[in-house]
């Protein structure tokens, strides 16, 4: 008999007659795929209590925060799909945030459009954009990518400020936009609060995207190419189209976040959306822990949070401070990140489990039912 | 980068032109310096470091604290150019070489975290506010040497020479420090081979330090020089000419210090000469050009006029 | 005469010229070594007294390599390798190259960016004399007269055997009593295997350096050794003079293409 992992395993009985190894595997699987299903639920449910817990609760600056928090954490889902899975470190991901925001803005405020009409707006032309940028750049090795996204985070300013007659220019753009709140709504119901709202239920939906795409393949590919190009190469993955999708898709989702995040704080201008954004991004994502779902959003959080807590320190400024030691540090000491740990627990307490069961497994690797992806290491 | 001595005349005569090219050549020195020691690093421990634009930036910054406290300006260039040194090579030792078994994006995130946290020091201990930039060479209005007189004359400010000078004095150090000390042939045998520099009984981990040390020489030279070109002394001063400076060294060739000096000169020949040519791109868009031109080169040419090693992957 | 226990498996008779081993130059004694978990070396010992040319055979994978590395310290090791008395396992290569052992290793390993007289100064960097370095250099580059003329050109620019012999001349401008080589004669042409093989056994008689020399094809080998050892699967399995192994089936037919 030979399980999943093609090992051949010799029959032994239990007592219910069917070999042990099948029983306890299939035990374990139910377990597995009822763990999943429940945990998408639970994490949906959750989720959907704790926004809705503080759109009421919390005052309205907070509540600004935390939707700049999750348009944060949208785009670093993004970022995730192809540094934390594909393992290319991009430093570019700023650009594509600023395409989503001034495109959102150039439309609602010029032309009138609705704001939701321009989410797939900015996430089409930030895909577009991303395949023409990913081309050239994807061939590059490591760090020169690096080098190459930098550049892109380093021109889309200027060109910003190149056309200041649709962009504004250097004096930055205002969103201008405004729901309708009905009659009778509550006190607290307010503009900022219908943002946050959409925030949330966006990057809900980004979130169960990326899930579906961790479990079912497609990131399986992107795993498999950072692990080894060469070897994923002469299995037959068709390496540049799948790196070029896969750095356009996360370009398109940076995108959307950035119409969020235009939305949310109403205002755009070009010094925003530079270097630094990029590399606080990639911060985010490297705190929060690349390669997991949950970590993406903990980096937006600490990205909208973390300057309010270090202004009375070092001042605005001072934040990148933080953010630089922390990235330093985090090199040494918690390469997976605050979720990527969290996950690793996970994985010490299944195996657990697992070496409990009668069987001795030979499988190295949680069941592949569970979220998220199975390698450990981050960028790489 | 100098924008008085950016002409937009409709029509161009010789010493318009000499001055586009000199300026070019001028900026391209800035470039060139910078550009130097990026491709050191990068030959020493194979590292992209992303940071040295911010290390030259607080050179300049320390420059100004120390001729704030009195000392004469080359003394002070030359007390942070030892500074910066054993900082760097502090940094190599304590940062880099610990993370060098987590493999290559480890330490191009780490590098970028010292990117964020130089900058921002700079912007809490000095201040957002721009300083009084610094004058290592004579800059007033009188400091220049005419070459072509009459009513359109051609001249080259002394900081102009300046420097080219120092461009020069550098590589004639750097020369001598590399082809004729014993410290300079152990360092290009490190290079050259690692593990055959380790049976001869080199200090590998010790030249790698040296590595970086050396890189902040060149460094602090552009972080000076670059404040009085730009008259300008604040925090992101460099970021700029770090872009410049990459894209330099990817023209040059990443591993050849001579492609990273010419790599200096003709980017900034370029961004000086085709506004020029092209007048509807208008000044101020050499950053872009810069960029084009690196974009051209990874396509078409990745290893760079000079350079040797494998850029593309599979 | 050796009591040890780490006495090889497979033991071809004595031979009384052999040296006693109380005046061994370098005595290993069942070394075990790796790269990370995976163990190379099981059980390698081995000893080289002073003046001898010893030939360590093997087939690719057997572990010669990773022996020559483990004396170097390049690779960690466990056991014991005294070298002139002193311990070395745990030592840095800096010091192993201090106590006069220096290796030619596999693929000559010149500095192809550095010119000859660049590659030979490199090879006295732990020395203090620039007199006498300088007197080596002259020495080596008349020794190897193809150097000499070729003495500012690039190393990476030579022939192969050129850079072998350059290998073998920047090794020994240390001055080492032991000179360990990898397979010197990889990818050499025979008649340049023939020479390069003559000037060995001359260093080693003028200079009285010690050799460790691996080989795969050992007939040139054996024809300058003292002794040798068989090595397999990471373990010493034979051992005797350079006269008893040219006449052992087994490693005739191994070895020497009977």
């Amino acid at each position: 008999m030979t399980t999943e992992t093609g090992v051949v395993q010799r029959n032994v009985e239990s007592v219910s007659g069917r070999p042990v190894a099948e029983e306890t595997r299939s035990a374990m699987q139910a377990v597995a795929a009822r763990f999943s299903r429940r945990s998408l639920y639970v994490g949906a449910l959750g989720y959907v209590a704790v926004v809705a817990v503080t759109a009421v609760a919390l005052p309205e600056a907070r509540v600004l925060q935390l939707a700049t928090a999750l348009a944060y954490g949208l785009s670093i889902l993004g970022l995730n799909l192809v540094s934390g899975y594909a393992g290319q470190i991009s430093l570019g991901h700023s650009a594509f945030f600023g395409i989503g925001a001034y495109t959102s803005t150039i439309l609602v405020t010029d032309h009138g459009w609705p704001l939701l009409a321009t989410l797939p707006v900015g996430a089409v032309l930030g895909f577009v954009v991303g395949v023409i940028a990913g081309l050239p750049a994807l061939r590059l090795k490591g760090h020169y990518l690096g080098l190459v996204t930098l550049s892109f985070a380093v021109v889309f300013p200027l060109i910003i400020t190149h056309f200041p007659d649709l962009t504004g220019g250097v004096n930055g753009k205002l969103l201008q936009s405004a729901w309708v709140i009905p009659d009778g709504a509550p006190a607290f119901f307010t503009q900022t609060t219908i943002n946050y709202l959409v925030v949330a239920v966006v990057t809900g939906i980004g979130l169960l995207v990326c899930r579906n795409l961790v479990r079912y393949g497609r990131s399986r590919t992107l795993i498999a190419i950072r692990d080894n190009e060469v070897a994923a190469a002469t299995s037959g993955v068709h390496l540049a189209r799948e790196k070029t999708i896969a750095f356009a898709s996360s370009t398109a989702i940076a995108a959307i976040g950035g119409s969020l995040f235009a939305m949310v704080t109403g205002v755009v201008g070009p010094e925003t959306f530079g270097i630094f954004l990029s590399i606080q991004l990639l911060t985010g994502l490297l705190i929060g822990g690349s390669g997991t779902l949950v970590g993406p959003i903990i980096g937006g959080l600490v990205l909208a949070f973390l300057p309010t807590l270090t202004a009375d320190v070092v001042g605005g400024t001072g934040a990148n401070m933080v953010y630089g030691a922390l990235l330093v540090l985090l090199m040494f000491f918690m390469p997976l990140g605050i979720a990527g740990g969290g996950r690793g627990l996970l994985r010490q307490v299944s195996r657990w489990l697992e070496a409990k069961g009668r069987h001795r497994s030979t499988r190295r690797s949680v069941p592949r039912d569970t979220v998220g992806p199975t390698s450990q290491n981050p960028c790489i | 980068m100098n924008p008085s001595t950016h002409i937009l005349a409709a029509e161009v005569s010789l010493p318009e032109w000499l001055s586009t090219v000199s300026t070019g050549l001028a900026n391209g020195a800035l470039y060139a310096l910078l550009a130097v020691a990026l491709v050191t690093v990068y030959r020493t421990t194979g590292h992209l470091n992303f940071a040295q634009g911010e290390f030259a930036m607080i050179s300049a910054f320390l420059v100004f604290t120390f001729v704030g406290m009195g000392m004469p300006i080359w003394v002070a260039i030359l007390v942070t150019m030892v500074v910066t040194a054993a900082a760097s090579a502090a940094l190599q030792f304590g940062v880099m070489r610990p993370l060098e078994s987590r493999g290559h994006s480890a330490s191009l995130i780490a590098v970028l975290g010292m990117f964020l946290f130089a900058n921002s020091f700079a912007g809490v201990v000095w201040g957002v506010d721009n300083k009084t930039p610094l004058a290592p060479f004579p800059d007033g209005t009188e400091d220049r040497l005419t070459i072509i007189g009459g009513d359109r004359p051609f001249t080259l400010s002394f900081v102009t020479l300046g420097v080219w000078g120092a461009l020069i004095a550098l590589l004639i150090v750097l020369w001598i420090l590399l082809s004729k000390t014993k410290l300079g042939v152990a360092y290009r045998a490190v290079i050259s081979n690692r593990s055959s520099a380790a049976l001869v009984g080199i200090p590998v981990a010790g030249v790698f330090a040296f590595g970086w040390a050396l890189a902040a020489v060149p460094g602090t030279l552009a972080g000076a020089l670059t404040s009085q070109a730009t008259s300008t002394l604040n925090f992101s001063m460099m970021i700029n000419v770090l872009i410049f400076a990459f894209t330099a060294a990817c023209v040059g060739g990443f591993d050849s210090l001579v492609g990273a000096v010419v790599g200096g000169l003709l980017v900034g020949v370029v961004e000086s000469v085709v506004p020029r040519l092209f007048p509807a791109i208008g000044t101020g868009s050499g950053l872009m050009i810069a960029l084009v031109l690196l974009l051209v080169v990874l396509v078409i040419r990745p290893q760079g006029m000079f350079g040797q090693k494998e850029v593309t992957r599979v | 005469m050796t009591t040890n226990e780490s006495e090889p498996a497979g033991h071809v008779e004595q031979d009384s010229t052999t040296q006693p081993a109380a005046d061994a130059l370098l005595e290993v004694a069942s070394i075990r070594a790796g790269y990370g978990p995976v163990p190379v070396l099981h059980d390698v010992s081995l000893r080289v007294g002073r003046g001898e040319v010893v030939v360590l055979l093997g087939a690719n994978g057997a572990g010669k390599t990773t022996t020559l590395r483990a004396l170097c310290g390049v690779v960690r090791a466990s056991g014991s390798v005294r070298f002139d008395g002193e311990e070395l396992v745990g030592q840095s290569t800096r010091t192993i190259a201090r106590r006069g052992i220096a290796m030619v290793p596999q693929g000559r390993g010149t500095f192809k960016d550095l010119s000859v007289l660049e590659n030979l100064a490199a090879g006295a960097f732990l020395r203090r004399s620039r007199s006498e370095v300088a007197q080596d250099i002259a020495f080596w580059l008349e020794t190897f007269p193809r150097l000499g003329e070729r003495r500012q050109q690039k190393a990476g620019t030579l022939s192969g055997g050129e850079q072998q012999m350059l290998a073998i001349a920047r090794a020994m401008m240390s001055r080492p009593r032991l000179l360990l080589l990898d397979e010197p004669s990889l990818g050499l042409a025979p008649r340049i295997v023939q020479d390069l093989f003559r000037m060995l056994g001359k260093i080693n008689r003028e200079q009285e350096t010690s050799m460790l020399v691996v080989e795969q094809s050992a007939e040139l080998a054996l024809a300058i050794a003292d002794r040798g050892y068989v090595l397999e699967s990471g373990n010493t399995v034979l051992s005797g003079t350079a006269a008893e192994l040219q006449d052992h089936d087994g490693v005739r037919q191994a070895y020497l293409g009977v």
